[in-house]
């Protein structure tokens, strides 16, 4: 049974159409890579995932329960907000702009999940955590302030974090696009390394290269739509549409 | 300009400062309390989901920023006994003005804190499965309250120097007192000078204090 499935997902904002029938399934243990021009919706697909944007018609399931709605009396209605909380607690996400609390050390910033949420002791947490910012790099850091950190480090303490939930799908909107190029590398790292786990992956990127190298399927979409969906080899080398073409040729050059 | 201070009538007459000092302080802490709870459920009134909150909220606020203080003094001492038959002494009566005048600040304070707060950082709170209580508390206002010190600490003290409008009503605080000691005594200059002074000795330490809580925070992040 697939993790995520998402069946004839359309939302829009007001006129704007941005998702227009979308479909596809994440296996367990997949890691799939969502590419596209910008507007194309792949971010706004990601954030539906684990409903940081509700959507307006088609379902999302997560293992089988639906996401962010139930049935009244033959009508969708939103679901309780506990179970909402619920479910994305099953989901991990990093965000492009990485959002640490600032006012929290990098140590705090991973257990306040743990602790709040899960409501787990603070001495469990803060192990587990300890191991967690050891495995991203940044055992040194515990302590810091989330501005005292380069863009890099906020982002793999931004990972930590979300690891920190032990979620079972990690979502990954656009991890890299904020930072410098030469802090690009060790985040993708820490990805590489999380996906050679078995980590459940959906990365909304414009690294081709990780993609090729990572993915299991890479999806491309384009106005709101998947246009293509396949191995990376197939998508990437050998791309059906001409829209993929032409994208790859501009994210390539 | 030969004028002949006397500075002997406050050593005399230090007891009516006092007296008026503790009056003053009574108004502050009555119209403080109630501008504070009023204030913060204000602020979460406008920012509720269901406009039936957020409208009432709204007005509240508008009407009572665009209406002086001293109307609305005046009007709760004498006009509201007359309608709805509930009457106050005058402390209470400026207690309650002020504070219900204030709390249309607070609100906007608190409010804007809230708001200042990146859109993010509740995602992020969201996505760790944070409930609205639990992102409220643990995220959002430990930031917001950052925001608002400044402008909270400006608009208390506004609210002290406000308290001189009981004098209107004869409510005996600090500005009272001293007219009434003026007319027996005759001294404005010293009176006057000497009321400035104490103004200034209660309210710049709490702008000192908000001074140094941003200096501690801005270290802290």
């Amino acid at each position: 049974m697939p993790i995520i499935s998402v069946r004839n997902l359309h939302k829009r904002y007001g006129k704007l159409h941005v998702l227009r029938g979308v479909s596809l399934d994440v296996e367990p243990g997949e890691k799939l890579c969502v590419i596209g021009p910008s507007g194309s919706g792949k971010t706004t697909l990601l954030r539906c995932m684990n409903f940081l944007e509700t959507y307006d018609e088609g379902e999302i399931h997560f293992e089988g329960k639906l996401l962010g709605y139930r049935d009244r009396g033959g009508k969708r209605v939103r679901d309780s907000e506990a179970n909402i909380a619920r479910l994305r607690t099953q989901m991990g996400m990093v965000f492009q702009r990485f959002h640490l609390w600032p006012h929290m050390t990098v140590l705090e910033n991973v257990i306040e999940g743990p602790v709040v949420v899960l409501g787990e002791s603070r001495k469990n947490a803060r192990e587990i955590a300890g191991a967690l910012l050891q495995k991203v790099g940044l055992g040194h850091k515990c302590d810091v302030y989330p501005s005292k950190l380069s863009g890099g480090q906020m982002q793999r303490a931004a990972i930590a974090r979300a690891l920190a939930m032990r979620p079972k799908a990690m979502l990954f909107d656009e991890p890299t696009s904020a930072l410098d190029p030469e802090l690009v590398g060790e985040v993708l790292e820490v990805m590489k390394a999380l996906a050679i786990d078995g980590t459940t992956m959906v990365v909304v990127t414009h690294e081709i290269g990780f993609a090729r190298e990572v993915a299991d399927r890479v999806v491309m979409m384009d106005e709101g739509q998947i246009i293509e969906i396949g191995a990376p080899d197939e998508v990437l080398q050998r791309p059906a549409q001409a829209r993929t073409r032409t994208f790859l040729s501009r994210v390539l050059h | 300009m030969g004028y002949d201070w006397q500075f002997d009538v406050l050593s005399e007459y230090w007891i009516v400062f006092a007296q008026g000092a503790i009056v003053t302080a009574q108004l502050t802490a009555l119209a403080f309390a109630l501008a504070l709870a009023l204030g913060l459920l204000l602020a979460f009134g406008r920012l509720a989901e269901t406009v039936l909150v957020r409208a009432p909220a709204a007005v509240y606020v508008e009407l009572f920023r665009s209406t002086p203080a001293l109307v609305q003094l005046v009007w709760i001492y004498y006009a509201m006994p007359i309608l709805t038959g509930i009457k106050f002494n005058s402390l209470v009566s400026v207690g309650i003005g002020l504070g219900l005048h204030t709390a249309a600040y607070y609100c906007e304070v608190f409010r804007a804190g809230i708001l200042a707060v990146e859109r993010g950082q509740l995602d992020a709170a969201k996505a760790v499965g944070m409930r609205r209580s639990q992102l409220m508390r643990r995220i959002v206002l430990p930031q917001a309250v950052r925001q608002m010190i400044p402008p909270f600490i400006n608009e208390t003290a506004s609210l002290i120097k406000l308290t001189t409008l009981g004098s209107v009503l004869a409510v005996n605080e600090l500005l009272h007192a001293s007219n009434n000691l003026i007319t027996t005594t005759y001294r404005p200059l010293e009176i006057y000078t000497a009321l400035a002074i104490i103004f200034a000795v209660i309210i710049y330490p709490i702008v000192y204090l908000s001074r140094c809580l941003e200096r501690y925070w801005a270290l802290r992040s």
